[in-house]
């Protein structure tokens, strides 16, 4: 009898634990869904930042001369010397710290919708660059995971264990809470990047500290080589005009050099157009063009695109 | 391998089941094997070198119990003990020692030219070489008895949740506890999972997030004046703390469920009124460490000096307190600026209290916490610049050079600061409940649940997930 009373309180023991881990899970789950799903849903209806920036390209946009790349994109090209040039509509998709994960993702998306007459992508040798991490900032893809199939390729490369962390609907979401809130402006009626064309100029010139740079050296990430790839065999599939620029850069570092010759070789191969401003007199002896080593300030800019402009002029 | 990495998301349900589903008596053997798994991921050299040291010390406390003469002991201990600081030096200081000897040749108007390639610290070295030095002075002293089983020995030098940043764990404690043989509690694996669940948020939701922050003002430390360098030092502190005690809540809470309790690290330093009783709460494992070890020994041997040597053991110990952090001045002057204040403190008691006397004892505690803070924050540059260069030209900026606060990054800035929130306000109900560990069977079952479950949303809406390594593993 007293065995049995043991047995029965033992098991009423398990049982208790039992019924709280289940009503634990049951409870994350439900509050993961539920608070993920506000999320989202306020999520898109964000209408200004950079986020509202990125849905509105992967949305809507549908400009003539699309501008993909990180902060030398954003910074370096002006859309009005574009825009009134050529004659076609332009906007400026740059977004600082992304890397090819991105470009890949965004592009696959921006194709299967429309088809750009002129895409430039701007890459900077350290985009290939072992050590520069654009898996972390690849994360502002996964909010779109759900209505753009393109992208999941891509996002799952940020970790093996991507597709377990999707499991949860608020971790795409991670660290947004605080944008999404900022940026619920229901009166507000042009988002700025519709104004700028998400080019955002840099004002000032670099400064003396600036004009000796360590020498870090470009060590090639194969794994963004292959992306690279990816990408321009992505945009020969269409018929857009693809360019691949080179982004002044005002250093002097060998590793640099190299990698730039390196990637103008991959366009060689692909039969792409590679225009190299790395090691471009006119800006490599102006130091007043610059707001620091690798990026132009407005005056800059607006010389980049004039030449980048007069090149599209004569060659279409 | 790291805590806060997803290989040791499936690393320790393994562990945890092959623990308990061993035969009892050579469980220790699962502990062993998944510790050197554990280890292996930082590499072969810091398996070897542990395994080096283990096997040293472990036939070091026998020897020192098969002779019983006081020379062949005494022999015996100093030999032992000054190869276990010989590796430590080697691998953590040789670099440091080197170019200071070459430094003060060059005062001296000797020039040599030397090139030393550093080597890389193998992981938790500092860590489980004071381990090994007390062990073996307690069996010296005759405080423990020696450890004649190699297995349980060795399992007390590698048990994988203190390997790598502590606690320090001293051997008559965790021997005793993991030579018994343990019975699968549902509430010891409760109680281990709600503190590692803890320090994870400690970890992901502020640590990390502060260290977006802080990193982005100190990284351009050149460009930023001294009221931001200031704002940056002061989140730091809780960046430090939330690190340092979020990776051992989670060593506390892995040790738990396998039903072992290891010494608390920490007890709410930051609620502490001043440096002595700082030093009370922070890194407890270390501080009593070096109390047992070096200070006591030190002032008992010099007892005849009086205030003198009171004194002079507190810098000794502070100094190498600072030291064991890294082999650079700075660390040694943020340990002998730890030791300044609280003999300052201890000079000043009875003046103080006068003081304070006429203060309401709210408002006391209140300046004394804020004081606390403010005289560790200032220390702490030392401790986050690497060069006395770098530090000296933050503490200029913080004095002499003001300006606007720089708030840098908005939404870092709001999660950090919601984060801190929920850790003081946590930190206070505990205190009052006079425990750090959260389980409490009288509480109801389903507020324990909610606490967990907010815990779980918190870390997945604002922890940081590809953030770095654990600060402390660096030590």
């Amino acid at each position: 009898m007293v065995g049995s009373l043991y047995i029965l309180l033992f098991n009423k023991s398990i049982m208790r634990h039992i019924r709280n881990i289940l009503i634990f899970l049951i409870l994350l789950f439900i509050l993961d869904c539920s608070i993920g799903d506000l999320l989202r849903k306020y999520y898109f209806k964000m209408n200004s930042g950079s986020l509202a920036k990125v849905t509105f390209i992967l949305d809507k946009m549908n400009a003539d001369v699309l501008i993909i790349g990180a902060s030398t994109a954003t910074h370096n090209y002006v859309p009005e010397i574009f825009e009134e040039s050529l004659n076609l509509s332009f906007f400026n998709a740059g977004r600082d710290g992304t890397g090819l994960l991105y470009y890949n993702a965004l592009i696959s998306v921006v194709l299967k919708r429309y088809t750009p007459n002129i895409i430039i992508l701007d890459l900077s040798p350290y985009s290939l660059d072992k050590s520069y991490d654009d898996k972390a900032r690849a994360s502002i893809l996964l909010p779109y995971l759900k209505g753009f199939s393109e992208i999941r390729p891509f996002v799952l490369e940020r970790s093996k264990f991507e597709k377990l962390k999707l499991l949860s609907h608020i971790y795409p979401f991670n660290s947004l809470a605080w944008e999404i809130i900022r940026h619920q402006n229901p009166g507000r009626n042009v988002a700025s990047y519709l104004i700028d064309k998400g080019y955002l100029p840099l004002s000032g010139e670099i400064t003396e500290d600036c004009k000796i740079p360590v020498e870090n050296k470009i060590i090639i990430d194969k794994d963004k080589v292959r992306l690279f790839h990816t990408f321009l065999n992505n945009v020969k599939n269409y018929h857009s005009k693809l360019i691949i620029v080179i982004p002044p850069y005002i250093g002097s570092n060998k590793s640099h050099s190299i990698v730039s010759d390196y990637i103008e070789n991959i366009c060689k191969g692909k039969n792409v157009m590679c225009l190299n401003f790395s090691n471009e007199p006119d800006f490599k002896n102006s130091p007043e063009l610059f707001h620091s080593i690798g990026h132009l300030n407005h005056n800059g800019a607006v010389l980049l695109s004039k030449r980048i402009v007069a090149f599209l002029k004569n060659r279409f | 391998m790291q805590f806060n990495s997803f290989n040791f998301l499936f690393f320790f349900p393994i562990a945890i089941f092959f623990y308990y589903t061993a035969p009892k008596k050579i469980r220790w053997v699962t502990t062993i094997l998944f510790s050197g798994i554990f280890l292996l991921f930082g590499g072969i050299t810091s398996l070897i070198v542990l395994l080096g040291e283990s096997i040293l010390n472990y036939y070091a406390g026998l020897l020192l119990n098969k002779f019983k003469f006081k020379s062949y002991r005494r022999s015996i201990f100093w030999f032992v003990l000054l190869i276990n600081i010989g590796i430590l030096a080697y691998f953590k200081y040789i670099g440091f020692i080197v170019e200071n000897f070459l430094a003060m040749l060059h005062i001296v108007g000797l020039s040599f030219k030397f090139n030393w390639s550093s080597v890389i610290l193998p992981l938790g070295i500092s860590f489980y070489t004071f381990q090994a030095i007390s062990y073996l002075i307690d069996v010296y002293r005759g405080s423990i008895k020696v450890e004649s089983h190699f297995g349980y020995f060795l399992n007390y030098m590698l048990f994988y949740p203190k390997l790598i940043a502590g606690p320090v764990e001293r051997a008559n404690t965790f021997l005793s506890q993991s030579k018994k043989v343990i019975d699968f509690h549902v509430i010891n694996l409760y109680e281990g999972m709600q503190r590692i669940l803890w320090g994870f948020f400690k970890k992901l939701v502020i640590a990390d997030r502060l260290a977006i922050y802080t990193g982005s003002i100190f990284e351009g430390y050149l460009h930023h004046n001294g009221t931001t360098l200031f704002f940056g030092s002061f989140l730091y502190i809780f960046q430090l703390y939330t690190d340092f005690s979020g990776y051992t809540d989670i060593a506390l809470g892995i040790s738990k469920t396998m039903g072992i309790d290891l010494m608390e690290n920490f007890k709410f330093p930051l609620y502490s009124t001043s440096v002595t009783e700082f030093w009370r709460r922070w890194h407890i494992s270390l501080s009593s460490w070096a109390n047992d070890y070096i200070f006591t020994p030190f002032t008992l041997q010099y007892r005849d000096w009086g205030r003198i040597g009171f004194v002079s053991g507190l810098f000794l110990t502070f100094f190498m307190i600072g030291i064991w952090h890294g082999p650079t001045w700075g660390f040694a002057l943020f340990g002998t600026a730890q030791g300044v204040l609280i003999i300052f403190e201890l000079l000043t008691k009875r003046f103080r209290k006068q003081i304070f006397k006429i203060i309401p004892k709210i408002l006391k505690n209140f300046f004394s916490i804020l004081l606390t803070m403010l005289f560790f924050t200032l220390s702490c540059v030392f401790f986050n610049f690497a060069s006395l260069e770098q530090s000296s030209y933050v503490f200029t900026k913080i004095f002499f050079d003001h300006g606007t606060l720089n708030f840098m990054n908005q939404s870092q800035l709001i999660f950090s600061i919601f984060g801190i929130l929920v850790l003081l306000f946590t930190e206070l109900f505990l205190i009052k409940r006079d425990t750090e560990s959260f389980y409490n069977p009288k509480s109801k079952w389903i507020l324990n649940i909610f606490w967990n479950i907010i815990l779980v949303i918190l870390i997945l809406t604002i922890g940081v997930f590809d953030g770095g390594q654990f600060i402390y593993f660096a030590f």
